[in-house]
């Protein structure tokens, strides 16, 4: 079947099958590798894509279902070629270590700072439970995710 | 302390944006054209015979090119461990396909096909008829006399009985105590599913694009197994989407490349999570006892450890393994005795092998917790009892006869003590409420680098510095996301006194990088730090010598400073990096490139010391840790952000294998179904805020004084935890992890038989 | 409604309906299923809503955990259902996965279930022929065997009684984390209290992930009313709790834990039932 949807702001269509997820519609006909796949069961959050501005894991949703809909992968999130704020404070704090479960955490984090604008730490820890990190202990994350929220809120 | 210009800095790593864009190309993301995709059968028997293999069905599937299994690949066994060739403590007896099931997850067959899809469904397809055999599921049973044999000598893996010194007499007031510590498997749980890529081409050079910590190692292993000469079996490091060990033996890579030869098409060969947990390997299941005899003044007069360790179905590095842990505690603690009996048994268990800490957080979860109850029933503070004990530098490890080197572990503890504010707290009551709060800690030591007597230290790497003054560094860095690479950069950095940007880097090819053991063993900042500096210092003198004789002045009247090289009063007339490498070029033909071979003397103690705060929930047993200090003798961070990023991963890691992650298995063998539905990792609701602190100082053959830090971080992290908990509730738990299920049994006389703290055998 | 009412007339028992699809993609992924027909019914709008309607909240099959755990109507009205869908799984989940869908399939630790069935929700099931007919949830989780609802059918809708004056509602669970984790025990409590606010005149409680699938339990109920909001009361209501848990897992090797933190779960929901705003 055809898929008509709009990902990372420009019209997409593709073929798909039915029963395809869209993990793997994204990285394989689309190219788009940079979501990842750490479980395949919802469980780790590496697959996380947002579909109409919201955080989904797309290791657990049909290609199918996001027909019509506006998606934005960690592909979109860069402003032309240069870090976002939030890319950029994860750079800087150490938020990235392996770098696997980022843009899972980047687009969580996207989705939170899209629907508050100044999370608090206990939102930011709960909006980010779902993407598991071996690496950094995840302070470094939060912190990232908190600096940008008011970087982008600017001066008080 | 001498004033650095770049190193304690913390710039981020050259990869950093190319993973926050999702641009970097990891080995899933990798497309070749032509490229087939693998999927493994593995065994649903803990231990059988196979008695046939039909494949008939899986292909007829479309899009199915091939099933392969022991009935074609060659039976060839080999140690998935083994770095060079002939080397000590690698057992032979894996090989591709099992002829005999040994676990549940064993390798059986395998389906080549044209996509993922297809591989699974023709997984799903073929049809085994095995023959169960008797499984033995513990080290316990598997010692038992009539014990099933798992491999032809028995299931007596390896022992081992290390005894150094004559304990004291004992004085009267002496107590004497027996713990017996139990650790579980758990999954190494890098978020990058296990992967290996592989082509085999028409001129007959087979590639292996892979996320490993070993490229000549992974060479040597796949080119004997395939008979194939090195110089045709490439070996390249791609990015890495986290191993904590679980990527540093090879275990995809041998039955990728024979699969791509046997196709003769790229293939690539990738994990679900399930598989991960249950095929690749586990950090062992081990239990210690744990006997010491401790004087009324808290001085360790004699410490005994017997080790059980379960190896699961092969070897892999478990030997070693289980020597490592009886290397830990003399170069932590001055005891007076020192007696460690080991045993490791073949088990019908998933494959244990190396992990983050590799023994050490083992040996220190046991003795740590053994050292707690010793405290308590001598009426002494935790932290005395450790403090009365702990080495000094320069200190002699009576195992090995080497010096324990620049040991700052006291001034780890008495440091994290006071800025946790342990003697105020460690006294505050439990509460007598729902909520029970108390605080733990913990010490733990480990090395630095893979030297000893037994074994060489050595690395070769090679700069150049290019016309404009910019430079390649060619070694073979494996970069684990730790950050290998801005590591390196930072201390040529420092020694040539250029921009770390300056520094290109690439990973270990090897085809093209020279020769390196691999990134294991906490060797690399101590180890191929060193080396990296010497080598920068090695292309300093380089450029002061060919300055001096385009200059006409004695070079020892010059230096190198601000990417130039000066005379040594100052002054501005010297010549700028790029100017002198195009000058010795042009009028000497003389190239600006250094090749250095490093090679280690020492292996010094790296140390950890950790308090935490915890409160358990006497009606749900659950525990909530409140806050972590960790303080770590680091020596020198070379990158501060860096270094305390590896402490606060492994504080995550650590809690879990305190409180919940476990792979447990059923009476049958079987791992629990799911992958991280059943294995739970601390997620970022429940990590507790880290403090980290670092003990800097010189010495020692690091570079500026800089020790190792991912496997000490981790290494007190179960104890203190353990340690806390047991505080609270006034319990002697000693079965990890510590479930809501353990810690109820152990609050009331609810438990059901069996669960009570086991005594020491 | 009328497309959906033709797919459900094609649909077979091998036929998967797809709602939020969490559970269903996961489970056709582990199995290797291929159904004959996948009906995805994820993209209906209409079945997404929270409203008040002739004294009753009415909820949309389709309406997600984040949008329940968000609705301020549902506070007010079911407090023990909107803590539970902030339980659910992980935000990213709750995104996705759908009420209709969790109480479909029926899982023995489906956070929404115990919730509904303090509230004593019905369920709006349509069927081939585009009929809707409204059933309790308990008697569909009593039909024995085969899915709920059965094949050619969907739920459209729940719906469960405004609050009164009086009434109050709590959910409590534990898992192996703090959030992010499939219930080891989950509980409901609905209780109305007396025109004094001083004692319990009614009240209903419902546990998850002790059977096969949650359930209403009578007695602790009945236990409960006519008894005073104090601390006695709380003791005899952990008591019953844990012996209720102790009966329905017998034999289950998770026992001696369970009956145990059910006591957690009690004094979680009573610290909530006691400490809740009135309405
Ligand atoms: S891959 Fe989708 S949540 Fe892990
Ligand atoms: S940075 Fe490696 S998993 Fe998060």
């Amino acid at each position: 079947m055809r898929l008509n949807c709009i990902i990372n702001g420009a019209a997409v269509s593709v073929d798909i099958d039915a029963d395809a997820r869209l993990i793997d519609v994204l990285r394989d006909a689309l190219a788009l590798t940079g979501t990842k796949e750490g479980c395949a069961e919802g469980e780790c959050g590496a697959c996380t894509v947002l579909i109409d501005g919201l955080a989904v894991n797309s290791c657990l949703v049909l290609a199918a279902q996001v027909e019509g809909r506006s998606l934005l992968t960690i592909e979109g999130l860069a402003s032309g070629d240069g870090a976002n704020a939030l890319q950029r404070n994860f750079i800087e704090r150490g938020a990235i270590q392996c770098g696997f479960c980022t843009p899972g955490m980047l687009m969580s984090a996207t989705a939170l700072l899209m629907r508050v604008q100044q999370p608090s730490r206990e939102e930011i820890r709960r909006a980010l439970a779902g993407n598991l990190c071996r690496c950094t202990g995840y302070e470094p994350i939060i912190e990232a995710v908190a600096a940008a929220a008011d970087e982008m809120a600017g001066p008080a | 302390m001498a004033a650095f210009k770049y190193v304690g800095l913390s710039p981020p790593c050259p990869d950093a944006f190319a993973k926050a864009s999702g641009e970097l190309r990891y080995a899933t993301d990798l497309r070749l054209a032509g490229m087939s995709y693998a999927c493994l059968l593995t065994s649903p028997h803990a231990h059988a015979r196979i008695d046939s293999i039909d494949a008939r069905r899986a292909l007829q599937v479309s899009g199915v090119i091939g099933v392969y299994s022991h009935e074609d690949a060659p039976a060839t066994r080999y140690c998935r461990y083994r770095i060079v060739p002939g080397q000590a403590g690698c057992v032979d007896d894996e090989s591709l396909f099992a002829v005999t099931a040994r676990f549940v997850g064993d390798r059986i067959a395998a389906v080549v096909a044209t996509s993922p899809q297809a591989a699974r469904e023709g997984v799903r397809r073929i049809e085994v008829g095995y023959t169960p055999l008797p499984a033995v599921l513990s080290a316990e049973t598997a010692l038992e006399p009539d014990a099933a044999h798992i491999h032809a000598g028995g299931n007596l893996l390896h022992r081992f009985d290390h005894a150094t010194g004559d304990a004291p007499v004992a004085p009267a007031d002496a107590v004497r105590t027996c713990t017996r510590v139990s650790t579980q498997m758990l999954h190494h749980a890098a978020i990058e599913p296990h992967t290996c890529l592989a082509n085999f081409d028409a001129s007959g050079r087979l590639t292996v694009w892979s996320p490993c910590q070993s490229v000549y190692g992974a060479r040597t292993v796949v080119a004997d197994l395939l008979g194939l000469a090195y110089n045709k079996v490439r070996i390249v490091k791609v990015p890495m989407g986290g191993s904590f060990g679980g990527k540093q033996e090879f275990i995809l890579e041998p039955v990728t490349a024979y699969l791509a030869m046997r196709t003769g098409r790229p293939v690539c060969l990738t994990l679900d999570r399930e598989a991960c947990i249950r095929s690749t390997m586990v950090r062992a299941q081990q239990r210690s006892d744990v006997r010491s005899t401790v004087g009324a003044d808290g001085l360790i007069l004699d410490l005994e450890v017997d080790t059980l360790l379960a190896a699961g179905a092969y070897a892999s590095s478990s030997p070693d393994y289980s020597e490592a842990m009886a290397h830990k505690l003399t170069r932590l603690y001055r005891v007076g005795r020192y007696h460690h009996r080991g045993r490791v048994a073949y088990t019908n268990t998933p494959v244990a092998g190396g992990m983050r800490g590799w023994g050490a957080p083992d040996i220190a979860t046991c003795a740590e917790i053994h050292l707690d109850q010793v405290a308590s029933r001598l009426g002494l503070d935790p932290l005395e009892i450790r403090l009365r004990n702990l080495v000094h530098p320069g200190d002699i490890d009576p195992l090995t006869g080497h010096s324990v080197g620049e040991a700052w572990v006291r001034r780890c503890l008495a440091r994290g003590a006071e800025a946790f504010g342990w003697r105020e707290r460690v006294g505050l009551p439990a509460g007598t409420g729902r909520i029970r709060r108390a605080v733990g800690l913990a010490c733990g030591a480990h090395k630095n680098g893979i030297f000893s007597d037994a074994f060489p230290e050595a690395t070769t790497m090679t700069l150049k510095m290019n016309e404009d003054g910019s430079l390649d560094l060619n070694a073979s860095i494996h970069e684990v996301g730790a950050g290998s690479a801005v590591t390196l950069q930072t201390i040529i950095a420092e020694e040539l006194d250029v921009a770390p940007q300056m520094i290109s880097t690439r990973e270990a090819d090897s085809e093209s990088t020279p020769y390196d053991f691999g990134c294991f063993g906490s060797r690399l900042t101590y180890f191929c730090g060193a080396a990296a500096r010497a080598l920068a210092a090695k292309m300093r003198a380089r450029l002061i010598e060919a300055a001096a004789e385009l200059l006409a002045v004695a070079s020892e009247n010059l230096c190198a400073a601000g990417g130039r090289v000066v005379p040594l009063g100052g002054g501005d007339s010297g010549l700028s990096y790029a100017q002198i490498v195009q000058a010795a070029r042009m009028r000497y033909a003389r190239d600006m490139i250094v090749t250095h071979t490093h090679r280690g003397t020492s292996n010094p103690g790296s140390y950890c010391v950790q308090f935490a705060e915890v409160e358990v929930d006497v009606l749900t047993g659950l525990v909530r840790v409140n806050e972590v200090l960790t303080v770590v003798d680091i020596g020198r961070a070379i990158n501060r952000q860096m270094v305390e990023g590896q402490c606060r991963g492994a504080i995550q890691s650590g809690i879990g294998s305190a409180l919940c992650e476990e792979v447990t298995i059923d009476g049958a063998g079987r791992t629990g179904a799911g992958g991280f539905k059943n294995y739970h990792l601390i997620n970022a609701a429940d990590m507790p805020p880290v403090r980290v602190l670092l003990v800097e100082h010189d010495g020692d053959e690091g570079p500026y004084g800089a020790k190792s830090v991912g496997e000490i971080a981790v290494v007190p992290t179960a104890a203190t935890i353990v340690n806390a908990v047991n505080r609270a509730l006034g319990t002697r738990l000693a079965t990890l992890p510590l479930t809501p299920d353990r810690i109820l049994a152990a609050l009331g006389d609810r438990a059901p038989s069996g669960s009570r703290e086991p005594a020491c055998g | 409604m009328a497309a959906l009412a033709t797919a459900l007339g094609r649909a077979t028992p091998a036929s998967r309906l797809i709602a939020g699809g969490t559970d269903v993609m996961l489970q056709l992924r582990a199995s290797g299923e291929r159904p004959d027909l996948l009906i995805d019914i994820s993209g209906m709008g209409e079945l997404v809503f929270v409203r008040e309607q002739g004294g009753r909240i009415h909820i949309g099959a389709l309406t997600s955990f984040a949008r329940i755990e968000a609705d301020g109507l549902l506070r007010i009205h079911a407090n023990c259902l909107s803590q539970a869908a902030a339980h659910v799984g992980s935000a990213q989940v709750r995104n996705i996965a759908t009420i209709g869908g969790n109480v479909a399939n029926a899982s023995a630790c489906a956070d929404a279930i115990p919730a509904l069935l303090a509230l004593d929700a019905d369920l709006g099931i349509v069927d081939r022929t585009g009929q809707v007919r409204r059933y309790p949830l308990r008697e569909v989780l009593a039909r024995a065997g085969g899915p709920r609802p059965g094949v050619g059918e969907a739920i459209v809708d729940l719906s469960f009684a405004s609050l009164r004056d009086h009434q109050r509602s709590a959910f409590a669970k534990v898992g192996v984390r703090s959030s992010v984790a499939v219930a080891r025990l989950n509980a409901a409590l609905f209780v109305t209290l007396d025109a004094a606010r001083a004692s319990i005149a009614g009240a209903r409680i419902a546990f998850g992930s002790v059977a096969p699938v949650a359930f209403l339990d009578e007695r602790v109920a009945a236990g409960l009313c006519g008894r005073a909001l104090d601390e006695d009361t709380a003791q005899r209501f952990a008591d019953a709790c844990a012996a209720l848990v102790t009966e329905a897992i017998a034999q289950r090797a998770s026992r001696p834990y369970k009956q145990w933190a059910i006591r957690g779960l009690a004094d979680d929901l009573w610290n909530a039932i006691r400490g809740s705003p009135t309405h």
